[in-house]
């Protein structure tokens, strides 16, 4: 039997389909496909969604420019219901679809899993909200970057404006999760606290033992008549999203919220607030990925702000949408540079790249891979508005100096 | 310090009391149909939400809290009717692992129905001013926590009376520990078995009604009590009011003390008690309808 030219192409086209040869041409014909892996159920699903929209419309804002190099950037959502194992399951099954660039994640232990198995699925994982400071240090990955900022750098901006803004808060307790996140916390502000109040005001502060809480629970009075006990000034929340709104909720009941000068926290952005109302405790300041209202100079803020309330999200774009949609920016930007879509050229590419984002430009320090940026907070408290909160102050904080050293491999060491 | 631990075991006997709440319908569920509720702790969930809608986020008076949580006991246990009728009526004569996966997708059922009709949002719920405050006597005494114990006992006082001294609480133990022959001798098993199911999934609801100003209010709330109340039912015996309801209170005082004896290991106490409660008396405190 004579083969003709015909047979012999699909032929031969079927046999590189199968032996799994690349096949470049047709591959960089299609969308650039981002996989979105965030937390759709349950109590934090919220953010998760947050997620996805803020990289959606980031994908529309990159698409409506003409894309990159004419492709055009899809979004692959997917929930990793908070858990690590099912972060890199679906990793895995999305990575066999030829998805190898990922963006988002709300917990750090799911950032973690992530990091870890990046290399091995020759992939690219941009983080948009996980705050341990041990990923971008002693559990540093090269394929792992993380878009905003962390525990170090929010805690210790934080400590800095409670310096600036509360001088006679002196005795400050503090109230954090027994995990990694919340240890972090606790160890950036024993740091950085003291040294803020010395530096600003020449005054010493003291430092009461942690209450340490599991994560979930429902019952704080414990913890609560302890702060109370203490005769605090100050208080340093670690919790986060439900832990926090319920906290905050009994300490109100218990008036622990009235005795103290101030309160921040490692950042729930808009949710206690919104979960609180007129009860939002006095001089609260939340921690934010990025407060929108902090950027009316920002173009790009303005238009991802216009285009969410358009799409009819509602009023308050909150940080997991400005962190994902900077996300994809990042990816974006690295592309544009020139490089491939594979875990060997975005990389490089990505290090030590400043791109322009919500927050203005956010640089990924090529050691670490950590980005340089602002840290948001804001004061809200209750208002007999439509919402029953309202933003009465805002802080923006350059977090250069609280970044730290950049330690791959190694723990951060406060000095 | 004293007064510190004073408060923790006055906190104890709060969650406690809570953990009776959501564990009551659980065991009572175990005990006539035979299934660990996996989807319990999500109807508890539903009924706080209902109770939410009911009240808004601060009743305006006690009456309104009560009737709120009266009426997501009532919404919750129709829901049990349905969900009895449509599913694990079905599923009773196929072994039990299949039950138990339904159970497991009615829960992903409800989050998902949960999160279409309320939202996604999360809610902090105040209770009503009369049970809102506290009395400070050397240590503070929150009325709302009262509220919840005494809720809690007369809950088990109404089950324990109920089950075992009225008529229609005799009924339905016959039914429960011998349908066959409850059959033979004229009880109408199949009703008898739906109203016992409406009571434990109303449980659920009321439970949710009455904790609802207990902690925030979102979709993970299911998961919040429900791991203590399965280790309160799994450690009082099996399908037993009255095991449940001393299991709660020891798993409540663990918590609790916990957090005053090993602050930097929260939470670590109720898991090793409940290894060693059960090594120490597997067939639980009171083994009643299980046998």
């Amino acid at each position: 039997m004579r083969t003709n030219r015909r047979q012999f192409v699909g032929g031969a086209l079927s046999a590189a389909a199968l032996t799994g040869l690349p096949m470049p041409a047709i591959a960089q014909g299609g969308p650039i496909r981002i996989g979105c892996i965030t937390s759709l159920v349950g109590g934090y699903s919220q953010f998760g969604e947050a997620h996805a929209r803020g990289m959606q419309i980031a994908a529309d804002m990159v698409n409506a420019q003409g894309g990159i190099n004419g492709r055009q950037i899809e979004i692959i959502v997917r929930d990793d219901g908070l858990k690590p194992e099912i972060g890199v399951a679906t990793a895995r099954e999305l990575a066999a679809d030829g998805v190898h660039i990922f963006a988002g994640v709300l917990s750090s232990g799911v950032a973690l899993a992530l990091g870890g198995v990046m290399e091995e699925l020759g992939s690219v994982f941009i983080n948009a909200a996980s705050h341990g400071n041990n990923l971008t240090h002693q559990d540093f990955r090269k394929n792992y970057f993380r878009v905003t900022d962390y525990s170090a750098m929010r805690i210790g901006a934080g400590s800095q404006l409670m310096a600036d803004r509360y001088p006679d808060a002196l005795r400050w307790g503090s109230i954090s999760p027994d995990n990694e996140v919340g240890r972090s916390v606790i160890e950036t502000a024993g740091h950085w606290l003291p040294k803020a109040y010395q530096s600003t005001h020449g005054a010493q502060v003291e430092l009461l033992e942690t209450s340490w809480v599991k994560f979930g629970a429902t019952n704080y009075r414990n913890e609560i008549a302890r702060l109370v006990s203490q005769g605090i000034d100050g208080l340093i929340v670690g919790l986060g999203g439900t832990d926090e709104v319920t906290f905050l909720q009994q300490a109100g009941q218990f008036g622990l919220t009235r005795q103290v000068k101030a309160i921040y926290t490692s950042g729930s952005e808009f949710q206690s607030a919104a979960a609180l109302k007129a009860r939002t405790p006095e001089n609260y300041w939340s921690g934010f990925h990025w407060y929108y209202g902090a950027y009316k100079d920002n173009p790009l803020a303005q238009e991802l702000i216009k285009i969410f309330r358009d799409k009819g999200y509602g009023d308050h774009p909150d940080g997991f949408v400005g962190m994902a949609h900077s996300a994809v920016f990042a990816v974006a930007a690295a592309l544009r540079t020139g490089a491939g879509e594979t875990a060997a050229e975005l990389v490089p590419a990505l290090e030590g790249l400043t791109f322009d984002s919500v927050k203005g430009p956010i640089t990924l320090r090529a050691e670490d891979h950590q980005a340089i940026c602002d840290v948001n907070y804001a004061l809200l408290a209750g208002a007999s508005n439509a919402d029953g909160w309202e933003a009465v102050d805002f802080a923006r904080i350059d977090g250069t100096p609280f970044a730290g050293a950049p330690t791959p491999g190694t723990a951060l060491a406060f000095n | 310090m004293t007064t510190l631990y004073l408060y923790a075991i006055f906190n104890g006997l709060v969650l406690g009391a809570a953990i009776f709440l959501v564990a009551a319908g659980l065991t009572l569920a175990f005990g006539i149909m035979k299934i660990f509720n996996f989807a319990h702790g999500a109807f508890f969930m539903i009924g706080a939400y209902v109770a939410y809608a009911v009240a808004g986020q601060e009743a305006s008076s006690l009456p309104l809290f009560l009737a709120a949580a009266f009426i997501a006991a009532l919404v919750v246990g129709a829901i049990g009717v349905v969900t009895d009728l449509a599913i694990f009526r079905r599923l009773g004569n196929v072994p039990h692992e299949y039950t138990l996966m339904a159970a497991f997708g009615i829960m992903l059922f409800c989050t998902g129905a949960a999160r279409i009709a309320f939202g996604q949002s999360v809610h902090a719920i105040y209770p009503p001013q009369a049970i809102g405050g506290f009395s400070e006597i050397g240590l503070p005494v929150s009325h709302y926590g009262l509220f919840i114990i005494a809720a809690g006992i007369v809950t088990f006082l109404a089950l324990e009376i109920g089950l075992n001294r009225i008529w229609f609480g005799k009924l339905i133990f016959a039914v429960a520990r011998d349908p066959w022959m409850a059959d033979v001798v004229g009880l109408r098993v199949q009703r008898l078995k739906l109203a016992s199911v409406a009571i434990s999934f109303a449980l659920a609801g009321l439970a949710g009604g009455i904790l609802v100003a207990n902690q925030s209010l979102s979709l993970d709330l299911g998961h919040s009590y429900l791991l203590l109340a399965f280790c309160a039912v799994i450690v009082g015996g099996l399908g037993s009011i009255r095991g449940a309801f001393i299991a709660s209170v020891i798993f409540g005082l663990a918590e609790s003390l916990n957090s005053v004896m090993l602050p930097t290991m929260p939470g670590i106490g109720s898991y090793a008690l409940l290894i060693i409660l059960v090594l120490i008396r597997p067939q639980g405190i009171y083994p009643e309808l299980s046998q």
